[in-house]
């Protein structure tokens, strides 16, 4: 695994064939958020989406607590929702229904037939202001313990953009708006979770990296630099209801060292439960990289790497 | 049974459960909904089968209307046992009924309207039909932005959608005089490019009409309707308030089904159509009930 196996596809371009080429074989779906199909088409994210002829596309007003409870709605109805939020900040107008809607349906529908995607933009460059804070995919989804997934691989992109909006239920996909135009990393894990809870780039290796939200380009770049000299894998996590610890414990079991590494600027960092998890099984020794301290009007806030 | 007759019934099913209260015997005291049964008798006498409602937290009138062969399911609801309505997991303010009708409640001021909106987008845009979706909200909730935002977008996808506003005056303690200027419903309605209909004469039978023709002009004019029924409430939270001593209402069924002798009680209009000796039954078998609990 080195950075040459970054191929020269951008990493918003192939997130947003993948999740149009995704969209064009469902029937039926209503397709609605703000911009959708107009103006920069959500900086990308949306691009081509007129040419989704099976299914229905809206764009919309702005009432983004309305929008997004709409879609609950959709789904007990058993219809498909796809939401483009803008980005993760705008979701929070929407909290409420990540709490108390999501919970009355998981208390009162045991099977869903209809399924509910919210595909967002986190914004992480550091650019945006005062919510610049919230780049933390975590934050949201442990507030109703959801399922979240974030794109960070061009195999994450194949595969997981497909089965998250095939999925019944609700999940949100979240993209890395700071990955926007840099080349995605193409290649395939040597391991995969069923439900895709943990991808392992290499198993079992002198060291292992543990990202969460997007950090594996952070873990790359520890790996082909600081740690160069040594044997490094890389694991990626989904928060997920359901968390896949057998396919963790078998990919870190006969590593000596584990680092994780968590880019966002909250300090709900949810990788001390997978370490707590951890714990209780292995003795190993334990890392961890994240930030301490953030203040927006400091506007590119990279985090250190260092060991 | 007809209206009047399930209307009473209702009311009666609603003393039960607040001697009840009273006697301690109710685990998860919900917020009654004296006042409200031509409301929610009405209602249901329009929907079709497969057509969905909403609930709010004061879900109780139209629990019992909707589903009055299952009385004891829903007082297991309240009591949180498991072969309660909802296996005991809801309590009171979040009851659903599925197989009628009844598909989500919150207890949650406002958050029902956007579920409801969704269900409607889902009948127009997707499934392409004319079912009415119906979202009961209230002079309280309508205060919330998803009140606007619901509207917004609801004329926005044309949703064939039903608001049913039931104004009693009060959100939580305070009247609307005391928390915020007045709004004109209608002007609000027609600012959205809504239809705006009221009701308030309380008697059920002209409900159910007025509501049946409603709902044909939601169909035929292809938008949303408000209908703000102006609605008695004449206890206002879950039985007698703790800690509320100027909530001046106590209910009691030894005074009879009735709460008030005149036309501000839908019982009171109700019972003027029922036989005297179906009201004594009904008494009797309430009474019954409760000594029997």
């Amino acid at each position: 695994m080195s950075l040459s196996k970054i191929i020269k596809m951008k990493y918003l371009e192939i997130v947003n064939k993948i999740i149009i080429n995704t969209l064009k074989k469902k029937n039926n779906y209503l397709i609605y958020g703000q911009n959708i199909n107009s103006g920069t088409y959500i900086s990308g994210l949306s691009k081509n989406i007129d040419s989704i002829k099976k299914s229905k596309i809206f764009n919309t007003p702005n009432c983004e607590y309305s929008m997004i409870g709409a879609g609950f709605g959709v789904m007990i109805a058993e219809g498909n929702a796809i939401y483009f939020g803008k980005q993760l900040d705008f979701l929070l107008l929407g909290v409420d229904h990540f709490v108390n809607t999501l919970n009355a349906i998981k208390t009162n529908y045991k099977k869903l037939k209809g399924s509910y995607t919210i595909i967002t933009f986190v914004c992480d460059q550091g650019f945006q202001g005062p919510q610049s804070s919230f780049n933390n995919i975590d934050d949201l989804s442990s507030l109703a313990q959801f399922d979240t997934y974030q794109i960070n691989t061009l195999y994450e992109a194949k595969k997981i953009i497909p089965y998250a909006i095939s999925k019944r239920g609700f999940k949100i996909i979240a993209i890395g708006q700071r990955l926007s135009g840099q080349e995605i990393y193409s290649e395939n894990p040597s391991y995969v979770s069923k439900n895709y809870s943990f991808l392992n780039y290499h198993n079992n290796k002198e060291i292992m990296l543990i990202c969460s939200n997007f950090s594996f380009y952070y873990a790359l770049e520890l790996k082909e630099n600081l740690l160069k000299k040594r044997n490094v894998g890389i694991i990626n996590i989904n928060f997920l209801e359901k968390l896949d610890f057998k396919t963790l414990f078998d990919g870190i079991k006969f590593s000596k060292e584990l680092i994780f590494i968590s880019d966002t600027k909250s300090i709900n960092h949810r990788f001390f439960f997978i370490a707590a998890e951890i714990r209780k099984k292995f003795n190993k020794k334990i890392k961890y990289i994240y930030r301490d301290k953030f203040t927006w009007n400091v506007q590119r806030d990279n985090l250190n790497i260092s060991l | 049974m007809n209206l009047y007759e399930k209307v009473a019934l209702v009311r009666s099913r609603q003393h039960i459960i607040n001697e009840l209260i009273k006697k301690k015997k109710i685990i998860i005291p919900p917020h009654m909904a004296f006042g409200y049964e031509a409301n929610a008798v009405a209602i249901h006498s329009i929907l079709d089968k497969n057509e969905k409602i909403i609930l709010t937290h004061r879900n109780i009138a139209y629990n019992l209307a909707f589903d009055l062969n299952n009385f004891n399911k829903f007082l297991n609801e309240i009591n949180l046992k498991k072969n309660g309505l909802n296996q005991g997991k809801n309590g009171s303010m979040n009851i659903v009924n599925l197989p009628k009708g009844i598909i989500y409640t919150s207890s949650i001021l406002g958050n029902n309207l956007p579920v409801g909106l969704g269900v409607a987008i889902n009948n127009k845009v997707i499934k392409n039909n004319k079912k009415i979706t119906t979202i009961v909200t209230g002079d309280g909730a309508m205060e919330e932005g998803s009140f606007s935002e619901t509207l917004i977008v609801a004329k926005r996808f044309n949703c064939l959608l039903l608001i049913i506003l039931e104004n009693n005056d009060f959100a939580m303690a305070s009247t609307i005089k005391e928390r915020r200027n007045p709004i004109n419903v209608n002007n609000l309605a027609q600012a959205y490019n809504c239809s705006f209909y009221s009701l308030s004469t309380r008697n059920v039978v002209e409900y159910s009409k007025k509501l049946k023709k409603i709902k044909n002009q939601i169909i035929k004019l292809n938008k949303p309707a408000i209908v703000e029924i102006h609605t008695s409430m004449f206890n206002r939270h879950a039985g007698v308030t703790p800690g509320w001593p100027s909530d001046p209402m106590i209910v009691s069924l030894n005074e009879g089904l009735n709460i008030k002798n005149n036309n501000s009680d839908p019982v009171y209009i109700a019972s003027k159509n029922i036989k005297k000796n179906k009201i004594n039954l009904i008494i009797k078998k309430s009474n019954e009930f409760i000594k029997n609990y």
